[in-house]
């Protein structure tokens, strides 16, 4: 029988668990979400050497509202997630704007070793 | 666990040995991910590893002449044998100057020019340089109030700086306040107080085996960002400096190679009191 091979990650929230008092951790599902979230809000020239890596959301937000710009925001999300997220398959991507500065992202996925489609929302918000 | 390798020093080796390393143990196993934490973690690790090793491989190449990039460095490792850089040195020439003085009523019986006085040099296409006479030049009348001689000029402007040695802040420093300054060209005196009139001319000095507690000599070094600092002795090797001494540093401010090729020369000003039109 093959060994289950498990998603482990650290929660960058560096939440305490509450038993052990250790750094909490992040499990399957939950931590391919935490990467897909972790992608989507890295912004080019973040990651040290790989400027290559992130989205140009940030930039997309001081837009004006548009079905164009909502249609760039879904494809830099698809097209990262599906770069440097392996664990991940048939993504989908929902933008809707809530209010003028802010887009209510709406990801459909599913996970590799899943058979369950997962989906998580995430708010876009300009901070200024 | 793996000994993590350590013989990498760019940023992708040191990350891809890092992650190799903790991959080894079951506590987590999301580093191969790039959007996972472990991996941004991994980034920092390497990142911060990185630098430090270009940190540290850059400060001993700056520590020993054979590998140092940057040239304060390389002065300062060339402090050690003795040797002071090569600095900017003015372009000479020597021209013959006459001056027909042969219409006035008093002449004189002959014709200064000082040293510092300026003429002007100029290239066919009209760029001007100063040059000024190195030293004080009597010109003879070799017959009929025409006076002439041939002088050396050199490109640059004379300028002085003066300081007064304060015994109290015994690490004050005397730096010469202009850049490109030709060394060879400077003059070091120095009097006892302000208004003495006894004033001692010093030497460079180069070799310290023939100093005296009493030797008339200063060093000279090239301080880390270029600039010239004037060194007296310590009361041992060379005479040192009194309270109230006051040090006075006449130089040449010049523009180095520029001034080389200069195909015609001018007066700036008068010679002796005299205009250009009685000048050749």
């Amino acid at each position: 029988m093959p060994k289950y091979k498990r998603y482990i990650d650290l929660d960058m929230n560096f939440t305490r668990h509450p038993i052990s008092n250790d750094v909490a951790r992040k499990y399957d599902t939950a931590a391919v979400i935490k990467s897909v979230r972790q992608l989507v809000l890295t912004n080019f020239y973040d990651r040290p050497f790989h400027p290559e890596i992130g989205t140009n959301i940030r930039a997309m937000l001081f837009e004006n509202d548009s079905l164009f710009t909502r249609g760039v925001i879904r494809d830099a999300i698809i097209n990262v997630v599906s770069t440097y997220e392996p664990r991940v398959t048939n993504i989908e991507v929902i933008v809707e704007p809530s209010d003028e500065l802010t887009y209510q992202v709406t990801i459909f996925l599913q996970v590799a070793g899943s058979i369950e489609p997962v989906s998580f929302e995430l708010t876009l918000e300009r901070a200024r | 666990m793996a000994a993590t390798p350590v013989a990498e020093l760019d940023f992708e080796g040191i990350k891809t040995n890092l992650i190799a390393h903790f991959s080894t143990q079951a506590e987590f196993a999301d580093y191969d991910f790039t959007g996972s934490a472990m991996n941004t973690l991994m980034d920092a690790l390497a990142y911060s590893t990185h630098y430090a090793g270009i940190y540290a491989n850059m400060n001993f190449n700056e520590m020993f002449l054979d590998s140092a990039q940057i040239r304060s460095s390389v002065v300062s490792k060339g402090k050690e044998i003795g040797y002071f850089p090569k600095q900017y040195t003015g372009a000479e020439t020597a021209m013959t100057v006459t001056i027909d003085l042969s219409g006035e009523a008093m002449p004189p019986s002959v014709v200064t020019i000082a040293k510092g006085t300026k003429f002007a040099g100029q290239y066919e296409n009209g760029e001007s340089y100063t040059f000024s006479a190195d030293a004080t030049y009597v010109l003879p009348d070799i017959g009929g109030n025409v006076y002439s001689a041939t002088i050396n000029i050199i490109q640059g402007t004379y300028t002085t700086d003066t300081f007064t040695y304060n015994q109290n802040i015994p690490t004050a420093k005397f730096i010469l306040t202009n850049p490109q300054i030709d060394t060879n060209q400077m003059t070091v005196t120095v009097r006892d107080f302000v208004g003495s009139s006894d004033i001692n001319e010093y030497t460079v000095e180069t070799n310290i085996t023939a100093a005296t507690a009493d030797s008339l000599i200063y060093f000279i070094q090239e301080e880390s960002d270029g600039s010239i600092r004037i060194i007296f002795g310590n009361g041992t090797l060379g005479k040192s400096l009194a309270d109230g001494n006051v040090v006075k540093v006449t130089y040449l401010i010049t523009e180095g190679k520029n001034g080389n090729q200069v195909s015609s020369f001018s007066v700036n000003n008068t010679i002796d009191g005299y205009n250009g039109d009685k000048i050749q």
